[in-house]
């Protein structure tokens, strides 16, 4: 064939690599480094997707960053790693020793302790250091203390496994309904798509936030419950999306030619049509994340969603009603959700761009 | 090729609903294919050509099931074909493939070319083992003159002739006796065309292959074809040997169809008949023949008696007043009653 001299030995796949790097417009590259390529270009893009990447290592390494017990320690000739042990405590496979079990771990005295960088749990009350004032570095508060004494920069640490859990539970939930509904109208047409795209326009009608402000009122405060609510009410746009994808993809040959081959329905969708008509998607579940953390944190400035002893970003907001002279309160849970919710918009706003091959250059 | 019949197609309609309003009433029938009957021996290939929205695909794809056929029988290898359901469709399924027109939208472009293979392959539990399968796709690529290392290979990574090869090897996958090749060369440049339609004649000789070649061009048929299907307006209108047709065409439109022919002596200068007027709507169709309002040789009865398919004896078959063998009376005579376009 005509172009089989451009075209590099297959076999091996490092002079394939390496040539990928040199030239980046290359015809033979994969639909997914092409975006790839196309993402890197939006800056601000970069920057979010590195955002939310140290969020994520914060979510995951909460409890080590921000913990009255220390990450390591050693009591009494004893070696202890509070931190870690904590999950084996909580899921009841070990025990401390009895005089730990209750102990303040602050006012232990150890032999030696590695602390962690923030000395403070999360929900800790600490009532003799009340609205403590930010940057005070001997206290230990780096970000001050809300009324009842909670460590502020403690409480954004461990928030953002909320925040974060929040955007991808929902939208995972959202994502999940949204395609395989979206998915069954567009293929099939007729009364099943009349039927599910007037489900569609039934839940649109919903005044999402109210609803979510009544099941969460009426239940008991519970963080899964607000992701399956936000999740359940925020699938119709992606089925919308995948729907009309499906539709022009359902029109391709290479779907006749699965139907020709005897494919059954459920694998010609699954296998042929859902992968085809993904990308779109992406970019509405980059921003539907983003509106996720927004709801959440409303609902918790509120004071619904999460039980009191919890910390999320938008409880902590919710303390700057009690004092309008803790400006920290305020400002320091603000920029989080700016940041986050910003990260996500950006995101999908690269993404969108990178899948639309109309803007390639 | 031998004499026994493979496919036979008896008075196959597909008639299109047109819904308007709210309530999506049907307000007439796009009649895009019109009682079409015609047979297909084993290892024959017949041509069917026609201009585009005669209907020429739609009769492939009602052939594969592809569209559902409004009425009509279709009989492979003698069971019928339309009332077929579960395990007999899918075991028809690889008796009967198809060839698409378009290189690029034919390919899923997620798709690994080795994995469509062998997706297929498993699917049909057409080879047991993961190796065995693995070499069969490699026999695959091999049999329409690809490497197989392109089995690693997204579409898009190939040309259009490459894709059409891919194409071919994925209606060849599952070992049919019977392929569909709807207009498999007419997206692809002259040069590559000429290919692609060597290698249809290889692998039909090879395989034992029988084929409904679909086109526009008589010219590509020309070289592929034993026998020549001309349709017009969703009905056959002339069908005979592709020599026959090629040198002694009946039928108008045919022969408007080839004085249409590009020649490769730029000095020959052949006498062109040029049809005026466009082709009625499939909607709506004209009284008496369809072809009249266009056509050179129109006759007052042309506008009110609708011609049926005469044979002249020799196996030309043709639907045209101007030959005894196709006016109603002759039919009457026999079996069919008088057919007059009265809507």
């Amino acid at each position: 064939m005509a172009d089989e001299s451009a075209v590099p030995v297959p076999g091996d796949e490092q002079t394939q690599a390496t040539a990928d790097k040199k030239n980046v417009t290359r015809p033979d590259q994969s639909y997914w480094s092409l975006v790839k390529h196309q993402f890197r270009k939006h800056r601000g893009a970069v920057w979010s997707l590195r955002f939310i990447y140290v969020l994520f290592f914060v979510a995951v390494f909460a409890d080590f960053l921000a913990n009255e017990k220390p990450i390591a320690c050693s009591y009494k000739g004893t070696f202890y790693v509070p931190a870690l042990q904590e999950y084996a405590v909580g899921l009841h496979l070990a025990k401390y020793p009895p005089e730990l079990a209750n102990a303040d771990w602050k006012t232990l005295k150890y032999d030696w302790k590695i602390p962690a960088p923030v000395q403070f749990g999360s929900g800790t009350p600490d009532l003799s250091s009340s609205f403590a004032k930010p940057f005070s570095f001997d206290s230990g508060h780096y970000l001050g203390t809300d009324q009842l004494g909670r460590d502020l920069l403690s409480g954004l640490i461990h928030g953002s496994r909320i925040s974060l859990a929040i955007g991808f539970v929902s939208m995972g939930i959202a994502a999940i309904i949204g395609v395989l509904l979206g998915a069954i109208a567009g293929y099939f047409g007729g009364w099943v798509d009349i039927a599910i795209s007037r489900l569609i326009e039934l839940f649109l009608n919903f005044p999402v936030f109210f609803l979510i402000i009544t099941i969460v009122s009426f239940m008991e405060a519970n963080i899964m419950l607000v992701m399956v609510v936000i999740g359940a009410t925020g699938w119709m746009g992606i089925a919308r999306l995948i729907r009309g994808e499906v539709l022009r993809i359902r029109n391709m040959e290479y779907i006749t030619a699965a139907t020709s081959l005897g494919f059954s329905a459920p694998r010609i969708i699954l296998l042929h049509v859902i992968p085809n008509s993904l990308a779109p998607v992406l970019v509405s579940i980059a921003f539907g994340i983003a509106g996720a953390i927004l709801i959440e944190s409303t609902l918790a400035f509120l004071g619904f969603g999460v039980p009191l002893t919890v910390v999320t970003w938008g409880s902590a907001l919710n303390q700057a009603r009690s004092d309008v002279t803790a400006w920290w309160l305020a400002i320091f849970p603000g920029i989080m959700i700016f940041l986050t919710v910003l990260s996500y918009n950006l995101i999908g706003d690269a993404l969108r761009d990178a899948l639309d091959p109309r803007l390639r250059d | 090729m031998s004499n026994e019949t493979l496919l036979e197609v008896t008075d196959l309609k597909k008639y299109f609903p047109i819904k308007r309003g709210l309530l999506a009433k049907t307000v007439g029938h796009v009649k895009a294919v019109n009682g079409v009957t015609f047979s297909i021996k084993r290892g024959e290939t017949l041509g069917l050509v026609g201009e585009s929205g005669c209907g020429k695909t739609t009769v492939g794809r009602s052939i594969l099931r592809l569209v559902e056929p409004t009425s009509g029988s279709v009989k492979f290898e003698g069971r019928e074909v339309t009332t077929m359901e579960g395990s007999d469709m899918r075991t028809l399924r690889r008796e009967m493939q198809i060839i698409f027109q378009d290189p690029y939208s034919s390919l899923n472009p997620r798709i690994t070319v080795g994995g469509m293979l062998s997706e297929i392959i498993k699917f049909h539990k057409l080879r047991s083992s993961d190796e065995a399968v693995q070499q069969r796709v490699k026999e695959l690529l091999d049999v329409v003159g690809l490497r197989p290392e392109y089995a690693r290979r997204y579409p898009h990574e190939f040309s259009g002739g490459q894709r059409q090869r891919i194409g071919i090897a994925r209606a060849l996958s599952v070992e049919p006796k019977f392929i569909v090749c709807d207009e498999p060369v007419s997206a692809l440049d002259v040069s590559i065309q000429s290919q692609v339609i060597n290698l249809l004649e290889d692998l039909q000789k090879e395989f034992e292959l029988t084929y409904l070649f679909i086109a526009h061009d008589l010219s590509v048929v020309e070289h592929i074809a034993d026998r020549v299907a001309v349709m017009y307006l969703g009905e056959i209108v002339e069908i005979a040997d592709a020599g026959e047709l090629y040198s002694n065409p009946k039928h108008p439109y045919t022969r408007a169809l080839l004085s249409a022919v590009p020649h490769p002596d730029p000095r020959y200068k052949p006498h062109r008949i040029v049809l005026s007027g466009d082709v009625p709507s499939p909607a709506r169709l004209p009284d008496g023949c369809y072809f009249h309002p266009r056509c050179p040789q129109v006759m007052p009865q042309c506008k009110m008696v609708h011609p049926e398919l005469g044979d002249d004896g020799t196996g030309h078959v043709t639907r045209c007043l101007l030959y005894p063998e196709s006016t109603p009376s002759a039919v009457a005579a026999g079996s069919r009653p008088i057919q007059i376009q009265t809507s």
